[in-house]
Formats: structure tokens, sequence, C-alpha cells
């Protein structure tokens, strides 16, 4: 991290215990700042791609803490079209906690989401998020929302933080049973959910808003499906952060023009790419700790190695039909991978290991995260016998102090060193 | 025998079914089998119940955690069970979960006649169904199916019990339960997510109404029970703590499980009855630790029904001195009193590896001092870890009970003690008679006690005098961002390597336990002045990175490590006062 992201971040911290509507103006302006930046001067090639996701998701960050009236917070499955359709913002764990650890400011919201008593073991991203709401410096929203999808996390997070706000909140339940009966039951669901944002916004839903939403997701997850068939036989020298932009753009952005832009972009920057031989490909489970530098000097922009997709990039990239759009968005949380046990996961990881061509896989142990941590070594039992060698790595994708630095890093290099004696 | 884990689980329909049902949620000695085929941060729970699952050919499993469902997996890989079933268990409890647990208990019914081809017996449905009905407390079992009416009996007797404790939160172990049953004198219920199991009265047609319809009224009464903190809508949890007979709870979390942190906060909100919150992790409990707890937690309960504890043994002795003895795991403290309250004599000696040797030497030191016999003391009081094996102490209190005593009265305008000990740290709150409010200890991790500062300073080749003074010249600001001990002590090693500065890195680590502590004070709701006692207290590094952190400035007496021995003493005369 650089000294001027040090001093802003130090800027944040000092002010939050006594003037936390400072803290909040100042990540406003920040994140205003950064947007703009990329938006006008953000370059060419795959780093303006990512620039201009950046910048949709700077606005949206800058957005949340200035004017919360029009922002519901949710969890990064929860189906956003229908939020689109009626104007409304997200707020999301994952990027505000990634953007505050970016800002070198993640301790004092951990810290104090710990000081009421919260498990130490919760998950990261939600515990920065939970520390933002308790401290002030992230204004109340219209409303919270989450699936019951994967994460138990969800459940308590958003109840504790609609409790603390004293905001409306709903719940999807999506049944573990992978089948069509859980979709009817899950698209019911969503349309109790849209009675709810009518009755508070006092307005009633276009539908042909909605069709028009979901057409665009649609046609996103078919270019960002697209993407990924090309990568199978092309070299991108992909960022970690920039996984957790198409992380962004598969999920919550999805219905957005900028998500279906990004899409196109970077499947049409893969068309232009061409094969490298020398890079060990890496497919990665889970989120990626883009905070930590000496984790991306292993397996960013190098000659050695390529990130070459995570998993929850593709994760549910299937067709949706506008005509049918709650059915579409139950179907997409039901038939999500990471729903129904961990072998439709592990399933999928070896799927796109074979159709990428890797040469390795590595499972990011997330603290916190007992869906992956608990599955990690049945994935990597399996992948292996497929011939693919698999690191199970633990960190933290946006809190370090539950990372040891040094360590990580030795056993990613460790494992680069083993995928290159198998040349 | 089929082995469970989870309120939900129907045991009532398994029955009907001709099958016996066991609750697996005993301790395990260590995680090595479940961390092969898991991780190590995975529910410990989960992980002991990995191992005790082998035990059983059949599983019934509910998908009531992120933990849970992986171990399903992880039994499913494996496939040495005949018969291993998941029930989706819905997150709300309105009609259509109602519909969907209906559909689960014919799809479970189904799949164990296939598996074993029996009939459901209407009749031991019924039988079950009652015998869950009686109480609304404790799990049921087969025994209580098998003899309805001794369970009922022995449940109506804890139903109308005066008072009762109640054990609320996350599983407790079987043997945890039986250690607080045995040390705790007034009835104990386990209210936790693996009993607290309630169903209601069966419907009046229940004997002629199709298998169908007493699917119905099951799948509704499972979904009545008082919620684990899986469910949606945990309002109805209150009934756990608003019972008018209950008047103590002990608040269980187990490590790695994420549930019970937030509904223990709330619980602290919302109750005020004594409070002890245990987290504990599937492994035998450290003996010391939990006794003194529930011992401090006891005196609490007791101080608020006003009814004094009758000293175990009265031995009037001389009737102008009273002695108190703090038996710690580094160092034996004692001080020696008057009437007036004025202190002495005291003396602090090594504890070494006999507690009652160390206290001998102690007591003979200040009588020493005052050149009298031990018998002239006219009570005395122990407290510590190995307060109860002083032969010669009248009596014992906690270390909570006995540092709040003592620094209340060194300074009566303290509200907060943070007591820094070898092996454990006290944050103890206290009210304006000197009353302990509340208080909060670290668990088995070290990180934050004397103990974490003498295993750095082991890594940085320096004795604790040297290492203060060293810290206090640091020159950058240098964050140790471990909380754990085990990857501090790495993240030291790597900072040595990296050429830093010792004097910065004490001074990081110095920030890192005033950090843990800061938060153990936030948890406890301190509230200044603060009052800081223990040994850590001479430690000047420590003491100042505190003050930044809480923004306030910590009160130190003269004698830090002796506020436990005080409080005891002064204990020791307020016994013989009565």
């Amino acid at each position: 991290m650089n000294s001027i992201v040090h001093r802003f971040g130090r800027a944040v911290s000092s002010q939050v215990p006594q003037n936390p509507q400072l803290s909040r103006n100042i990540l406003a302006a920040g994140y205003t700042l950064s947007g703009w930046k990329d938006a006008y001067f953000g370059g060419k090639g795959l780093k303006g791609v990512y620039a201009h996701m950046n910048a949709a998701i700077s606005r949206n960050m800058s957005h949340s803490f200035r004017d919360s009236s029009r922002s519901a917070m949710v969890n990064i499955f929860f189906p956003c079209e229908i939020l689109y359709a009626m104007d409304i913002a997200p707020v999301f764990p994952e990027a505000l906690s990634v953007y505050i650890v970016n800002s070198d400011c993640g301790e004092v919201f951990a810290e104090s989401a710990e000081a009421i008593g919260i498990s130490e073991s919760l998950c990261s991203y939600h515990k920065i998020m939970i520390g933002t709401a308790r401290t002030g410096v992230l204004p109340k929203p219209l409303l919270i929302a989450n699936t019951t999808l994967a994460c138990d996390a969800n459940q308590l997070s958003f109840r504790y933080l609609a409790e603390e706000y004293g905001s409306p909140h709903f719940i999807v339940d999506v049944p573990h049973t992978v089948n069509k009966e859980s979709v009817h039951y899950v698209a019911s669901q969503l349309k109790n959910f849209t009675v709810l944002l009518e009755d508070l916004l006092h307005s009633s839903m276009s539908e042909s808003k909605l069709r028009y939403t979901v057409d665009r997701a649609n046609r996103t997850i078919k270019a960002y499906r697209e993407y990924l068939n090309i990568r199978a036989r092309t070299s991108l020298p992909i960022s970690m952060t920039g996984e957790l932009f198409s992380l962004v753009a598969t999920h919550v952005f999805l219905g957005t023009p900028e998500s279906e832009q990004y899409a196109i972009a970077i499947k049409e920057l893969a068309q232009k790419a061409s094969p490298d031989r020398r890079k060990k490909r890496i497919l990665w489970l889970h989120t990626l700790p883009n905070w930590q530098d000496s984790i991306r000097v292993l397996l960013e922009n190098n000659e050695r190695t390529e990130i070459l997709a995570s998993d929850m990039t593709y994760d549910t990239l299937i067709d949706m039909d506008p005509e049918k759009p709650y059915e579409s968005m139950a179907e997409r949380l039901v038939y999500n991978i990471n729903n129904g046990g961990a072998q439709r996961r592990i399933d999928a990881a070896i799927a796109y290991a074979k159709k990428l061509h890797a040469d390795g896989v590595i499972v990011f142990g997330q603290w916190g995260c007992k869906q992956t941590m608990g599955m990690s070594q049945l994935a990597k039992m399996a992948l292996e016998e497929e011939g693919f060698p698999t690191l199970v790595l633990d960190g933290d994708g946006c809190d370090p102090r539950n990372v040891a630095d040094g360590q990580m890093a030795t056993r990613v290099n460790a494992f680069l060193e083993q995928l290159e004696a198998s040349r | 025998m089929i082995g469970y884990t989870c309120k939900y689980t129907p045991i009532e329909l398994l029955y009907a079914l001709g099958e016996t049902t066991e609750l697996l949620n005993h301790e395990v000695t260590d995680f090595e089998y479940a961390e092969k085929w898991t991780h190590p941060n995975l529910c410990c729970h989960a992980k002991a119940f990995l191992l005790h699952s082998s035990e059983l050919n059949e599983l019934v499993l509910i998908n009531c955690c992120d933990s849970i469902r992986r171990a399903y997996d992880v039994l499913l890989a494996q496939k040495s069970h005949r018969f291993l079933f998941l029930f989706d268990l819905p997150h709300i409890d309105d009609g259509c979960g109602q519909e969907n647990v209906k559909k689960e208990l014919v799809r479970l019914t189904q799949r164990y006649i296939e598996y074993h081809p029996v009939s459901f017996d209407r009749q031991r449905f019924l039988k079950a169904c009652r015998a869950s009905s009686v109480s609304s407390f404790d799990y049921a079992s087969d025994a209580f199916f098998e003899a309805p009416s001794e369970a009922t009996s022995k449940l109506k007797e804890l139903d109308s019990a005066a008072t009762f404790i109640a054990i609320v939160g996350a599983r407790v172990s079987q043997e945890l339960l039986s250690t607080i049953k045995e040390k705790v004198p007034y009835p104990v219920i386990d209210a936790t997510c693996g009993g607290n199991r309630h169903l209601g009265l069966l419907p009046p047609n229940a004997e002629n109404i199709s298998f169908d319809e007493l699917m119905d009224w099951y799948a509704k009464e499972l979904l009545h029970f008082i919620p684990c903190m899986r469910m949606a809508n945990i309002e109805p949890r209150r009934a756990l703590w608003e019972n008018e007979n209950l008047c103590g709870i002990i608040y269980n979390t187990v490590k790695f499980c994420d549930y019970y942190s937030f509904d223990y906060s709330r619980v602290k909100k919302e109750a005020s009855l004594p409070i002890l919150k245990i987290e504990s992790d599937f492994t035998p409990q450290t003996e010391g630790q939990l006794s003194t707890r529930l011992e401090a937690f006891l005196e609490n309960i007791q101080a608020r029904q006003k009814k004094p504890q009758k000293p175990k043994k009265q031995q009037l002795r001389h009737s102008d001195l009273f002695g108190g003895i703090d038996s710690g795991s580094t160092t034996t403290k004692m001080v020696v009193i008057d009437r007036n309250r004025k202190i002495l004599a005291s003396s602090l000696v090594s504890t070494g590896a006999q507690t009652q040797k160390s206290a001998q030497k102690a007591l003979q030191e200040t009588c020493r001092q005052l050149d009298i016999e031990p018998v002239d003391l006219a009570s005395i009081v122990s407290t510590g870890y190995g307060r109860n094996n002083i032969a010669f102490a009248t009596d014992s209190k906690t270390e909570i009970t006995c540092h709040a005593k003592g620094a209340f009265f060194l300074d009566p305008t303290i509200r907060t003690i943070v007591d820094i000990g070898g092996q454990d740290s006290k944050i103890i709150r206290i009210d304006n008679q000197g009353s302990v409010v509340n208080f909060v200890m670290n668990d088995k991790c070290a990180a934050g006690t004397g103990r974490f500062l003498e295993m750095m300073a082991r890594a940085l080749e320096l004795d604790i005098d040297n290492m203060v003074r060293t810290g206090l010249a640091w020159k950058s600001d240098l964050t140790i961002s471990s909380m754990c001990t085990v990857f501090a002590e790495s993240e030291v090693v790597s900072l040595i390597a990296d050429n830093r500065s010792i004097a910065d890195i004490v001074h990081g680590l110095n920030k890192s336990i005033a950090s843990r502590i800061t938060s153990m004070i936030s948890r406890a709701g301190g509230q200044a002045p603060y009052m800081m006692t223990g040994g850590v207290a001479r430690n000047t590094g420590v003491v100042r990175e505190l003050e930044i952190k809480l923004g306030e400035r910590l009160i130190i007496s003269e004698i830090p490590e002796l506020c436990g021995a005080l409080g005891a003493a002064l204990s020791a005369l307020e016994l013989m006062e009565g």
C-alpha cells in the first residue's frame, strides 16, 4: 500500500470514534475521486476495462456513504435485478470490506464489531460491514435483504444490521434441495420482496423495466460465459482485483449497463489475446486477498503464472428468461454451485479446471467461511485424483490480522515450484 | 440406533419407525480425525461429531449450519454409513415452511422404510409425542419415551423448582453439562440448541387422522420449538431468559461457531440476571478456570438473592489480624490487615510446581514480618487458581470478587478493573458499592496475558524487565497484526529476520496486547475510571499503549500485584464481622 492510501486510512480511522460523520465524508470523497479518476483517465486494454468497473463500484460506494435513502444492504447472492428495476442501489459486504481494507482503515471497523462480542471467527467481510454500521460511518439504508444461500453469516449479520438500524429486513429462504419445487418456493418469496419494496417506495414495479433488466443480465451472463470459453485457449494478465470485479459483474451488478459493458469488453480482450504456454494456469476457488502484496507479486502480471478464474464468478452462469424474471432469478439461486452440498461445487471446479486447461488449483480458505474451509480437503482429494495439484491456502480477503503473510507467500511459492517441477 | 445432533431432528418419528436415537454431543481429546477430512477452523462441535459419528451406522442430520452441512458432505464422501439422511429444514416458520418440513418428514419415512422395511407405528409415535410435550426444557430421549411417568415427574419437579439456572446458547457437551450440574447447587436445564425441545399437545383426534394430517401437525410443532439462531424469526427466544424462576444464565459458545456470539450480545442487553459466558471447544475443560468462573457466577447470584454464604469452616483465632492469600499461576501473594483495614504485612513468592508449598512459604514470610505465628490470624481467605488447595485457609473466594473488593478499597471511585495476570486476564466492572456488575475473562488463548509477553520475550531473547525498558525506546510505529499467540510469535521471528529494531517490535507487541484488552473491556461494558491490577500493571509500555487505546488514564496503586490478596484479606475480615 502506498503512503497516500496509508494517510487516507489514518485520516478515516482517527475520526471514527469521535466524528463518524467526518470519516463518512472522507470515505465518500475518496471514492468519488477514485471513481472520477478511473472513469476519465482509466487507460486502455485490460487496465481500462478494470478502471471502468472500478469507477462504477466507486460510484456505488460513494453513493452508499452519501445518500442511503435509496440503497439496500444485500448479500452477494441477492438478485439485484429487482432493485435496479426500482432504482435502488445495493450495498454489499464483499465490496464494502474490500474497498475499506484497500483504503487501509479496516482494523477500526473490525475491532468495533468485535467489541460487542461478535465472534472473532466470523467472516471478516461481514465483520467489517457490521463495524461500519456500528460506528455510524455507514448510514441507514432503505432496507436490508439477504438470501440464506451458502453462508450462515448472512443470517446473522443482516439480522443484526436490521436491528441496529431499525430497517425493514427481508429474508429469501433458499432450500438446500436443488429441484424445481425449490425454484417455485424461492420465486414466490422474490415476488413478496417486490411487494415490500413497492410498499416502502409507494410506487409500483414496472414489469417491463424488470424484464429489460433481466434481459440485460442474461446478455451479461452469455458474454461472460463466452469469455470463459475463449479463456480456455488464451492468456490474459488478469489481476486478483480484476477477478473481484468479475465477481461483482456476475452477481450484485448483474442487470446494470456497467456489468454488461464489462463482460463484453473482457470477452473482446480475450478474443484478441494469444496463448502463453510458459505460464502456469491457476484456477482459484473463493474470494481473493487482493490487498496482499506478497501474494499479488506471485500471481499477477508476471511470466510465471496467471489466474484463470475464481469459481465465484461462474457459480451460476445459467440462461435467464426475461418473460419469467422471478423464476429465472430463483433458478440462479437454487442451481448455484454453492447450494446443495459440496460435491456440486467440487464437480464444477473439476469441470472448469479441465475446460480452462488449469495446471493447478488454489482453494482459498477465507477466514470464517465454514463452507469453503469445510470442503477444502474434499476438494483437494477430488481435484488431485483428476490430476490437478491443489493447494489449500488459508487467509483473509480483508483482515490482515488473521493472516501469517510470510507463511502464506512461502506456501504459494512452493506450490508454484511444485507445478514448475512437473513441466 | 440412529445418531443425531440437532433438536429439530424428528426423533418421535424415528421412534415410531422402531428406532432408538442418540444425541451425539460428546467431547473428544483431539481433532486429528476431523481435521484430516475438513479444516481446523470448522466448528468444534461438528469436528467432535465427525469422530463420534463413526460409532454408529445410521445418522439423521439437519442442514442446521455450514459446519454440519460440511460434516454431512464428508460422511457422504466416506460412504461408510448404511443410512445417512440430511433433513432440509427451512429458515422460515410460516405455512410454506411447514409444508416443506412435512415433505421432508414424508421423504425421511419413505427413505427409512426402503432401507429397513418396517411400518409407521402410530401408537409409538403418539407415546413419544406425549412424552415430548411434558416439559418446556431438556431434550426428550428414548428413556423418556419408554418411561413417560418417571420422566414427567422429574421434569415437573424441575419446572416447579423455586429457582433454576439455564444453559443457553450453542450445544453443550454431555461432559460439560454434567460438570456444571455437579458444581452448581441449583437445578440446571439445557436450553441450548442440543436440548430445549417441546411439542405441543396432540390433536384430539390424533388416533384417527391420516398420516398426512398427523405429519401436518408434527411439522408445525417442530417449527414452533423455541428457535435456534439459524431460524429467521428469533423473537420467541426471549422465553429462554424471561422465565421468572430463572436465577442465572450460563451462556455457552462453541469455538468456531459464529451463531451465538450475536445472541449473547442481545441476552446480555436484555436479561437482568447474572450471566456467565463460557466458551467450550468440545475437549475437556480446564478445571481451574471453569471452577473460578462458576464460583464467581454463584457469588453474584447469591449476592443478588442477599443470602450470604456461610464460611466453610469457622476457626476463631486471634481477634485483630486477617489474612488474604492469592495463589496465582506464577506467583503467590499474601496480605495481612488489621481491624481498621490497614495493611500490616505482605509477601510475594514464586508459585512453582506445588501450590500448597508456596502458600506455606508466603504465610511464613508474612508471619515473620509481623513476628506472629500463623495461628494468630483470626481468619484467612484464599483466592486465585490454587485457592481450593490451601488447607490453612478458613474460606475461599474467587479472584473476581477479591480483585473487585481490593481495588474498590484502594480507590472507591473506580468502576472497571483491568487485571492482567500470568495465565489469564480479567475485566471486572463494579458499581458504586463495589459489587461486581459484569466480568469477562480470556479463554484458553494466551493472547493478552502475562504468558503472551513471556513467550514473546523468549522469542526476542530478552528478560521481561529488559523488554519493558527496550520497548520504551521505539522509533518506528510497527503493528503486530496477528491475534493468535502462535501467529504473533512467527510474525515476531519474521520481523527479526527483516532487521526491524527490537524496540519497535516490543512496542508492536504492547499495542497488540492493548488491542486485545480493549476489546475485552468493550465486551464487559467497561467504564472509566479504570484501575489496572496484576503484575503487568508494572509494565509501563503496555500501560501506556492501553491508555492511548482507551483514551483514559489507568489508576495503578502502589501494590498492583497484591490487589487480589488484599481483597481476600478484606473478605476474611468481613467473615469475622458477619
